[in-house]
Formats: C-alpha cells, structure tokens, sequence
C-alpha cells in the first residue's frame, strides 16, 4: 500500500536516534566540537559504532544490520535536526555504499568491516572550477609499475582529516576517463589542510604529491570512476535531503518555542498573525522538504531509477531549508543574531548543505533536461 | 514508509482508466466557452452540475449517463459506505479514483454534495435524513450547494446574520430571512445546507444552527453572480419569510457551528489540482519543443526552462503533500494540519503556475479567446482562474493561520 508514514521498526529507529542525540548535544553538538580538530566528537562517535550506526545498511557477512539505506537516513534526519556533526554520512553514502555496489570481493571484506567497526572514510571529487558539471578531475593518477601515482589538489573534503581512507576519483588517461581509487590516508605524499569554511562540518584540502596507489586498490574497472562517481553523489545527495530536512525541522521547532514563550505588547509573539504566518510557511517548507526527500530515498532503496527525484528533492531542499533559516532569524529577532544562540549553526549548515552535491539551479537544470527542455 | 502501490492498487488503477474509456459518454464533450467550474477535481470545460441541466441535449444527456454510470459502481461518493449508494473505498483508493479520472480528462460528478455534505450527514445526521438525502446524491439525481458565506460574513464566518425562528409554539418549522452569497453552483442546486442564526443573545459561535433548506421552497431566491471572467460559479441567495421543517436540521439547534467545522473539516486531498497543473505544464513543454506549431510562438529561453523546471518541481511536492493527506487519513483517520499544507501549497502554485505559462507566450499571452491563441489560450485564462484560489473554501491567511494554531500549537490572537 501506498504509505508515507514511517513504519514500527522506522519509528524506532528514528526515536532512538533523537534520544540519544538529544542527550549528547551539548558535548558533541556543532557548538561543542567547533575547536575539536577533529570537528566531531571521538567519544559520541565510539557510542554509534556501539549501537551499530555505521553499520545498519552494511550487509550482515561484514558485520552489519542488513538495514537499508532509507534507516540510515533516518539518522542522518536526526544528526540534522540536532546539529550534531558526524562522518557518517561522508564514511557511508559516499564511500562505503559505493564500495558495496562497485567495489571487488575483497575491498568489500576488508572496507565495509572496518567501516562496520568504526574506521571512517571520505570522498574526493576534486573537479576542475569546483564545477558540479565537470566531468575532469584535478587529481591525475599515472600509472605507475603495477598501481598508480597520484598528483593534484582537492578542495572542500569534508572529514579528510581524521578519515582512515580516501575514495578518490582521479583522471587516468585523457581528460576525461576517470577512475576511483582506495587511498591511505597517510603520509608520505597526502596532506590535509582544514579550510575555514561556513558549515559545521569540517573541510579539507586535500594534496596528493606522488603518492603511490597499488593497482588493486581501484574501485571498479579502471576508467569506470564515473560511475562510481555518480553513485557517491547521487546517494550524497539524498543523504543531504534527509539531513536537510532534519536541519529544517529543528529550526521550526526552535522557532515555534521561542514565539510562544517571546512575550511583547503583553502577549507571546506567537500569537501574533504575522509571526504565526511565518511560522505557517515554515512548516509548509519543512513538510515539503521530507516527502521529497524521502521519495527519493526510498526509491533508491528499492533499487529503482532516482535520478529525477533525487535532484527534484535536492533542488526544493535547498532551497527551502534556507528560507526556513531566514523566516527562524526573523522570528528570533536580535538573540538569533547572536553567537551564543544556537540558531546560527543550522543557518550555517543550511548554507554549507545547500552547497553540497550541487546547489539548485545544479539541479534545476538537471530537471529541465529531463523535461526535454 | 512506502510509495509502491500494491497490485490490487495498481488494478484499480487500470480498473478505473479502463471504466472512464468504456463508460464515458461520447456524446459528453467539453463546452468550449465554459468558465464555470472553479472546482480543482474538474477537467476544462466541463462543468458537471450546470451539464446535466444543460440547453443542449446531448451534453445534458451526456452529464446524466455519465452519472448513471459512476453511480452504478458507488465512485459518485467512494468513501461512503455501500448502504447509501457509496463504494466503501479506502482513501487511499479514493486518491486513485480520482487521479485516474482527472488523467482520463472526465469530469468528477457532485463535488460538493459527496464531499461535503455525505461526511457530515454520515456524522452528525439523523438516520431519517441520511436515507432522505444521500442515495440522491450518490446516484447523481440531486444536487447540493453550501450557503456559509455571507455579504458581512467571510472568514469570521461565525458573524453571520440570516436568522432563523420557530414559526411558533409547537410549530414544526422555522421559518428563514436572509442572504447568503459566493454560493458555488446555487443556481444548479436543488437542496441548499446553510448555517443560520437562531439565537442572536448567544455568544456569536454558539447560536448558529445548521439546516437542509429544498431550493424550490417558496421565498427562495437564487441570483447568479459574474465573476471577473465573465462567467458565473457562483450565486448569492435570498431567503423571505422560508418555511423549514425541525426535521431539516443537522444536530442540536445552537450547535451548527460545530456541525458546520467538521464539514469543512472533510478536506479534499487536492489530487485534482495536481493532475491538471501536470497535463497543463506537460503540454506547455511539448508547445515549446515543437516552435514550428502554428499559433504557439513560444518563447524558449533559458530563464523560462529555468522556472518551468521549479514549476515541475513544486508539482511534484504538492503531489505528494496530497498523497501524504490521503496517506494520514487512510493510517490515521483524520487528516492532520497538514491537509491545510497541502491545500495552501496548491493553492499558492497555481498562481505561480498561471503566471510562469503565461510568461512562454510574450505578447499572444494577453489573447483571450480559445481560436487561434497559442494553447488555446489555457494559461491567460488560468491566470484568472487562480485569483480565486487562494480565497475560496478559506482564504490562505485563514489557512496558515489554522496551521500555525491548530498544526504548530502557537496561542490564538
Ligand atoms: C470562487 C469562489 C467560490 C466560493 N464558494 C463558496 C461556497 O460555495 N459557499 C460559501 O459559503 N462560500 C463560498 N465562497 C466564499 C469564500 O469562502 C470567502 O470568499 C472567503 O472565506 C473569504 O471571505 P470574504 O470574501 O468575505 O473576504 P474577507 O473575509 O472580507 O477577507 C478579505 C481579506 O482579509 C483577510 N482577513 C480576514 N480576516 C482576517 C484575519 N482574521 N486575519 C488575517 N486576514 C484576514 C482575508 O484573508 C482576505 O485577504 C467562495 C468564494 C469564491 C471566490
């Protein structure tokens, strides 16, 4: 039957994750970890690996819960609307999934139970301009006696600092044949630079200066990168809409406490028409912003086409997390200016996640392509 | 979570397309210069309840076969029980008869007696009143306005003034003076259900009453109203001196309002709007693709694909806000605030929607006339069309208001 309500074991998961992170908030949220240098909490990280987070959509041989991809959303849902700052949506949507699907026999035994156990990865996709578009890289593997030797820079890493592996897509051959390669994350040859960037989660440059990649460490056939390129974005992507609309939720829960509490001209705020009419129109972006994203999600969970959805999802997501922030500041007034409320970490959240896996009128050209435009 | 259809679902679906392609009358075809209908479920140019009383027999006959023919399977009234002329079905299922039909291009028949006045009567009517009325109704034989509205009554609707009184003591009547206005489809009406005062001393929500008044009753008077785009949905109606029996009210006398709340309480799914807002844009993509159309000099600019590309996108959001009501009604029962989501998002995109077409036709966008205009004109004449969505059945500050107070729980004025 067609039904858009969580189910019992969805529920579940859902309320658990909220628990948790609602308690761990104030050690490990975006304010907490602002000058970890790790940028998220090691200790809060250990207790996921514990209730087996990473591992709830890996498949059971490697160490996992066999769960899907739409259950891990659910997390990622929550770690927005708490603003709680993980690697798991890098270690997972981007790397780990796409290691499940494209990834040999072996890399899937050794990669997906270490993820399982609580190592992280990340995801390089350095293209040339930081264009969404661009089908290049700026990282170029040469080959090298049996592996490969990797050069170039990458920008905006999300989590490079502290991720055991990098899944990296590098040029190999001409400017256009890509290829995703498992990279150590160590010395010699790979630094990581953290970038002072908007968002919570941490950023990196990453550079590669003749790193030496073995040849069984691609990820799929040599020149096939841009399909597992494709994979990583477009399951980062609806991973983003859940974490977006979970972002969205938070600020209108904020916001709709604040104006029944605010007291002015004798009365809550929340009581007057203009107010209650922001907070209306919040609520219609945050109710928008799930279905879409869940739509999408649940579409790749089943294994079915999304493409158009995922970009319809992140397209409206984008955007509408943004007005949500921008009607929330409204409504706050001057406290939520300031940095001792928390309302500026979900503004800067939904500034960086807009940004991340294409913006909207990234996605919104992808629809009108799809439309025949 | 689940958007799959299961396949008695999905065999309802084709269950349904392969009914409207065997049963709709072929005699039934659209009035071109129709303007009528405003209701979101009716497919252009087709306006049931002024059809079957048509002029034109072929189109009236059309309008009653066509009826006949849902009405024989209960899809006139899907959600009421099959005791009363109804087929039982799920909201979900409902959902799917009623996109299959707008996708088919076949009118819905009855809106507003099956939609509104069936749920309340099933609720708060008298077992008298509900065999009186809805077999009637789910057959497509009788057909129902709503006279809330009046001149000094809009969104406080609670300040209305058309009285009521007991014709006297022991009488079995009341006895009805007064005005109601922008009643949809009045003039078709052959039973009207209004909210009247019957004590003007009570607080103003607690002396209303609710009443099922016969349209042919003497001392009533049903005048069309011409709307800004010439054409006439709705009426307002005078009430001299009318003769109502006791037994023509729904609940207690006083307690209409609360009576009257659950009815607009039985919210549309706003399916219909989606379905015509999909085929209205669709078309408008195919226009710009083939330039070499004649009369359809679209204007194919990247800011434009832009745009119809966010329209296309808002779609399919409101699509799923509608199916997530139906969703919650089918899980929960009852649709939550976010019924009034979903009707406030359709209601804001069909603005948008009108405004974006309109924009594709540079200058042609101002023909008005259907011959010779590129789409025949669809988008000019939906730019007015979607004046009227964002008031009627609650203006969208009254609805963002209920969302803020009734969905968010902020504290009322
Ligand atoms: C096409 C059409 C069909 C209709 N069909 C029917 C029908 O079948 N039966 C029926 O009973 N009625 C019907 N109506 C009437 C409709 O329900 C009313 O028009 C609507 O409720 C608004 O009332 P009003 O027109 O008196 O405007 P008003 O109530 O005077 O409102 C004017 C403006 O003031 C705003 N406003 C009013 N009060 C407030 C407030 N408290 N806070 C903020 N803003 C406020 C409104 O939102 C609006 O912007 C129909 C209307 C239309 C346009």
């Amino acid at each position: 039957m067609v039904d858009l309500t969580p189910t019992e074991e969805q529920r579940h998961i859902q309320a658990a994750a909220a628990d948790l992170l609602a308690a761990r908030s104030r050690e490990a949220g975006a304010r907490a970890v602002r000058a970890e240098p790790a940028g998220y909490s090691a200790e809060l990280w250990k207790e996921m690996t514990g209730l087996g987070w990473p591992g709830l959509a890996l498949p059971e041989e490697y160490g996992g819960a066999d769960g899907g991809f739409l259950e891990l959303c659910l997390l990622f849902e929550e770690l927005g609307r708490h603003q709680v700052p993980s690697p798991l949506l890098t270690t997972m949507a981007c790397a780990a999934l796409p290691i499940a699907r494209h990834g040999s026999a072996a890399q899937r035994a050794q990669w997906l139970r270490a993820v399982a156990q609580g190592r992280t990865l990340s995801y390089v996709r350095a293209a040339p301009r930081g264009d969404w578009n661009a089908t290049g890289s700026d990282v170029v593997a040469e080959p090298a006696g049996q592996g490969f030797r990797l050069h170039g820079t990458a920008l905006f890493v999300p989590y490079a600092g502290t991720a055991d592996a990098l899944l990296v897509i590098a040029r190999t051959g001409g400017p256009e044949e890509l290829t995703a390669l498992l990279v150590d994350n160590a010395p010699p040859g790979v630094r990581c630079e953290r970038l002072d960037v908007v968002g919570n989660d941490p950023h990196y440059r990453v550079d590669f200066t003749a790193v030496t990649v073995p040849g069984e460490r691609a990820v799929g056939a040599v020149g096939s990168g841009r399909t597992v390129a494709g994979t990583a974005a477009e399951l980062g992507a609806a991973a983003t809409c859940a974490e977006m609309a979970g972002g969205a939720q938070g600020v209108l829960d904020m916001t709709v406490g604040h104006a029944r509490r605010r007291e002015q001209f004798g009365r809550p705020i929340g009581s007057f028409q203009a107010v209650q009419h922001h907070c209306a129109n919040m609520a219609v972006d945050v109710l928008g912003s799930r279905l879409g994203a869940y739509e999408s999600i649940w579409r790749l969970s089943q294994g079915l086409p999304a493409t158009m959805e995922v970009s319809l999802a992140k397209a409206w997501g984008s955007e509408a997390y943004q007005r949500v922030c921008a009607l929330g500041h409204q409504v706050h007034g001057a406290i939520g200016f300031t940095y001792e409320h928390d309302l500026h970490f979900f503004h800067r959240h939904a500034v960086a996640s807009a940004l991340a896996f294409g913006d909207a009128d990234h996605h919104i050209a992808r629809v009108t392509r799809y439309l025949g435009l | 979570m689940n958007w799959e259809e299961t396949p008695d679902e999905r065999d309802f679906r084709h269950e349904v397309r392969a009914f409207a392609r065997e049963r709709f009358p072929v005699g039934y075809g659209p009035d071109p210069e129709a303007e009528h209908s405003l209701e979101p479920e009716d497919v252009w140019g087709y306006d049931w309840p002024a059809d079957r009383l048509s002029r034109d027999p072929a189109r009236r006959a059309g309008a009653r076969a066509w009826a006949a023919a849902l009405a024989e399977r209960g899809w006139i009234a899907p959600g009421w029980p099959v005791e009363y002329g109804g087929a039982g079905l799920s909201a979900m299922r409902e959902f799917i008869l009623r996109e299959e039909m707008m996708r088919a291009g076949v009118p819905t028949v009855n809106g507003i007696g099956a939609m509104l006045l069936g749920p309340t009567l099933l609720e708060y009517g008298t077992e008298e009143q509900r065999a009186a009325h809805l077999p009637g109704i789910a057959r497509g034989e009788t057909t129902w306005a709503q006279g809330f509205s009046e001149p000094g009554a809009g969104s406080d609707l609670a300040s209305l003034r058309t009285r009521a009184v007991c014709a006297g003591p022991g009488s079995g009547s009341y006895l009805v003076n007064g005005q109601k206005v922008w009643t949809s489809s009045a003039q078709y009406a052959d039973w009207l259900f209004v909210l009247v005062r019957t004590d003007p001393e009570a607080p103003k929500h607690k002396g209303i009453t609710f009443l099922l008044i016969d349209a042919s009753s003497p001392g009533v008077a049903i005048r069309p109203v011409q709307d800004m785009r010439g054409a006439t949905p709705f009426a307002e109606i005078f009430f001299d001196d009318v003769s109502v029996p006791v037994a023509n009210r729904v609940g207690a006398e006083n307690q209409g309002w609360y009576v009257a709340m659950a009815a607009l309480g039985f919210e549309r799914a706003g399916i219909g709007a989606t379905v015509k807002f999909e085929q209205v844009l669709s078309r408008l993509v195919g226009c710009l693709r083939s330039e070499k159309e004649p009369g359809c000099p679209g204007r194919d600019t990247a800011v434009l694909r832009h745009e119809i590309a966010q329209r296309y996108i808002e779609l399919r959001t409101q699509y799923n806000l509608a199916r997530h009501t139906a969703s919650q009604l089918e899980a929960v029962g009852i649709p939550g605030h976010e019924a009034s989501v979903s009707q406030l998002f359709g209601a804001e995109l069909h603005q948008r929607l009108a405004r974006t077409g309109a924009k594709a036709f540079g200058p042609y966008a101002q023909l008005w006339q259907r011959d010779g205009a590129p789409m025949e004109a669809a988008f000019a004449h939906m730019r007015f069309d979607a004046v009227a969505a964002t008031l009627l059945g609650g203006t969208t500050e009254i609805q963002r208001r209920v969302i803020a107070t009734r969905g968010l729980k902020l504290p009322k004025s």
